[in-house]
């Protein structure tokens, strides 16, 4: 792309940056390219004494202007920048002269693109409000050069003439998936119920609401909006109708994967039934483990960092809008964009993954740490009986004092500790076993894992090296179930799964039982560290 | 270390190999050296030193060991 500058200033160093840019002469517009295939008007206030002179000034640009737009062939775009006070400063402070002549200009601008079509007219403030005017303007080099600028922005002002320059050519993502918990709510579904979700009311529902309202208006901006989040689909859908503060609806998502399969197959497959190239995704999630794996899978796919404090949404949304998805104007087809996904998307619920999960395992360099229950731990423990919902195998709530009722009856408490390159997740796993050292048997009364920790196979790790314990101290005759509530379908046939024999299956309870033999290998990519102190 | 890094700046800027750029590089010497490029290199050299120079400096600095000898002394000054 070939870019002609207009300008009254020395601007050069400012455009450094961009490849091919041929200028005018200050304030002349007699000689012009007419091989560009951009002309971009950049004039700014002028720097002067009296205010009478400048405003005099700033008409006779856009006497300028006009003459320039009547000689450019329409097919050539003509981009304005709007006019910014770079140096606000009067002799007396009812002298409004300067800026009422930039608002007019400014003004002038607007209407002149009604009578010229191939005007476009781009904010510049949105440029200048990232910086003080003590940034912006280097007088060192203004005196020297007549450069206006501060050369050292060149950089940013050139990703910024870019980012517009592209909304112009209709250049941005296509598609933006989200994850739900924690992203478009506040608290996690599947562990706060319905009612624990924040959203609406005061801080912070008040800003996830906010948030949706950004998102509804993208989709009507003809972005495809997408959901891919792991939890139970039902409780999600049923969210969505019955939560009165929900600003978005299953109707606004063209795709949506609500399940427990690896996000990155799900995101392959909203592109695919979509009909979207991986490119022209943005993927935004809370969890940096997710935002990781994705990022690494699919480098293609854009992946934000998400801001760790709500109130940070508001800035991240204008960040990643303008980033991505700014369109100069609208077509009639962008408008009806996501309405078209959303009737040609047909749900396939087969999957296959087929993504190195190991490979994004070793990366994650996880270390889990064995503990058995003790003083420091037993609220912790007790809370987690309370509090987990979805992975729990038996949902059996017990208070502290339960707690070490059950250690005095030597029951094995152990509980895990997750820590990854990404931070530490605390104690975040838990088993409750039933020992009768005389029979040599044992019962695993509870386990249970935090949904932060999912998704990683620390589950599997952690039920080895349980019995890999048990097997320490030759008991090898294991039984367990599964008692089923609202919340834990998800984990119906992890003990099927990990070589349990179902022994009996009734409407509200699975019993299993195992033999053990050899002790179980535990992944390389683990690092398992033991503290019984 | 400090030769080398200023030698890329003005290797970047005038698009001229680092083994190129003798002790005795000067405008007088160097084609492309213009007002445009000079400033180029200034506001470059400013940034990867962390500098600022003054108007009086900028118009002095037309050649490698004079280029050299300011941004040390700057760097010392510092």
């Amino acid at each position: 792309m070939e870019l002609f500058v207009f300008r009254n200033y020395t601007v050069e160093l400012f455009f450094n940056k961009f490849e091919k840019v041929e200028f005018s002469g200050y304030s002349d517009i007699t000689k012009y390219s007419s091989s560009s295939s951009i002309y971009l008007w950049f004039y700014v206030v002028p720097i002067g004494n009296k205010s009478k002179v400048i405003q005099q000034e700033i008409e006779n640009y856009l006497e300028k202007l006009e003459l320039v737009l009547s000689v450019i062939p329409n097919e050539k775009t003509v981009v304005a920048l709007t006019m910014e006070e770079l140096f606000s400063f009067q002799y007396l402070n009812n002298d409004f002269e300067v800026k009422k002549a930039i608002y007019h200009y400014n003004i002038n601008l607007f209407e002149k693109m009604e009578k010229y079509s191939n005007l476009k007219v781009f904010d510049f403030r949105n440029f200048t409000q990232n910086y003080s005017l003590d940034l912006l303007v280097d007088w060192k080099y203004f005196y020297l050069t007549d450069t206006i600028f501060n050369p050292k922005l060149a950089i940013f002002f050139y990703q910024w003439l870019n980012s517009k320059i592209n909304s112009l050519l209709g250049i941005r993502k296509k598609c933006l998936i989200v994850d739900l918990d924690n992203t478009i709510w506040g608290g996690v579904l599947g562990e706060d119920g319905p009612e624990g979700i924040q959203l609406g009311g005061g801080y912070p529902g008040n800003v996830f609401k906010d948030f949706q309202k950004d998102i509804l208006e993208l989709s009507e901006k003809g972005i495809i909006i997408a959901v891919c989040s792991k939890n139970n689909e039902e409780d999600v859908l049923n969210f969505f109708q019955n939560h009165h503060e929900q600003i978005l609806n299953t109707s606004h998502f063209s795709c949506m994967k609500i399940n427990w399969y690896e996000k990155v197959a799900n995101i392959k497959m909203i592109a695919e039934e979509l009909n979207i190239g991986r490119d022209s995704i943005v993927f935004i999630d809370d969890n940096p483990v997710e935002q990781d794996f994705v990022r690494r899978t699919f480098p293609e796919i854009i992946v934000p960092e998400f801001p760790s404090q709500p109130y940070k949404l508001k800035l991240f949304f204008k960040n990643i809008y303008e980033a991505y998805f700014q369109v100069y104007s609208l077509t009639e087809e962008d408008k009806n964009k996501n309405l078209q996904y959303i009737e040609n998307f047909q749900r396939k619920e087969s999957i296959k993954n087929e993504f190195s999960m190991e490979n994004h395992l070793s990366f994650l360099e996880t270390q889990i740490t064995v503990f058995k229950a003790n003083e420091f731990n037993i609220s912790r423990i007790s809370q987690m009986t309370q509090k987990t919902n979805q992975f729990n195998l038996s949902t059996k709530r017990y208070s502290i004092d339960d707690i070490k009722n059950l250690i005095k009856l030597n029951y094995l408490i152990l509980c895990i500790g997750v820590k990854d390159k990404f931070g530490d997740s605390g104690i975040t796993g838990l088993a409750i076993i039933k020992l009768d050292l005389i029979n040599k048997n044992a019962y695993i009364d509870s386990f249970l894992l935090s949904c932060r920790v999912l998704g990683r196979k620390i589950e599997s790790c952690f039920l080895k090296i349980i019995l890999n314990n048990l097997i320490d101290i030759e008991i090898f005759d294991i039984t367990s179930n599964y008692i089923r509530s609202d919340k834990n379908i998800q984990v119906e046939n992890f003990y099927q799964n990990h070589g349990f024999i179902e022994t009996e299956n009734c409407r509200i309870e699975k019993k299993y039982k195992i033999i053990l033999g050899e002790k179980y290998i535990i992944e390389d990519y683990f690092k398992i560290n033991v503290n019984y102190a | 270390m400090l030769e080398e890094k200023i030698k890329e700046v003005i290797s970047k800027e005038f698009g001229i190999d680092m083994s190129d750029i003798s002790n005795d590089f000067s405008q007088e010497n160097t084609q492309n050296w213009d007002s445009l490029r000079h400033l180029n290199m200034i506001v470059e050299l400013e940034s990867v030193f962390e500098l600022e120079f003054e108007p009086e400096e900028i118009s002095v600095m037309y050649d490698l060991s004079s280029i050299s000898k300011l941004v040390e002394l700057k760097l010392l000054q510092k």
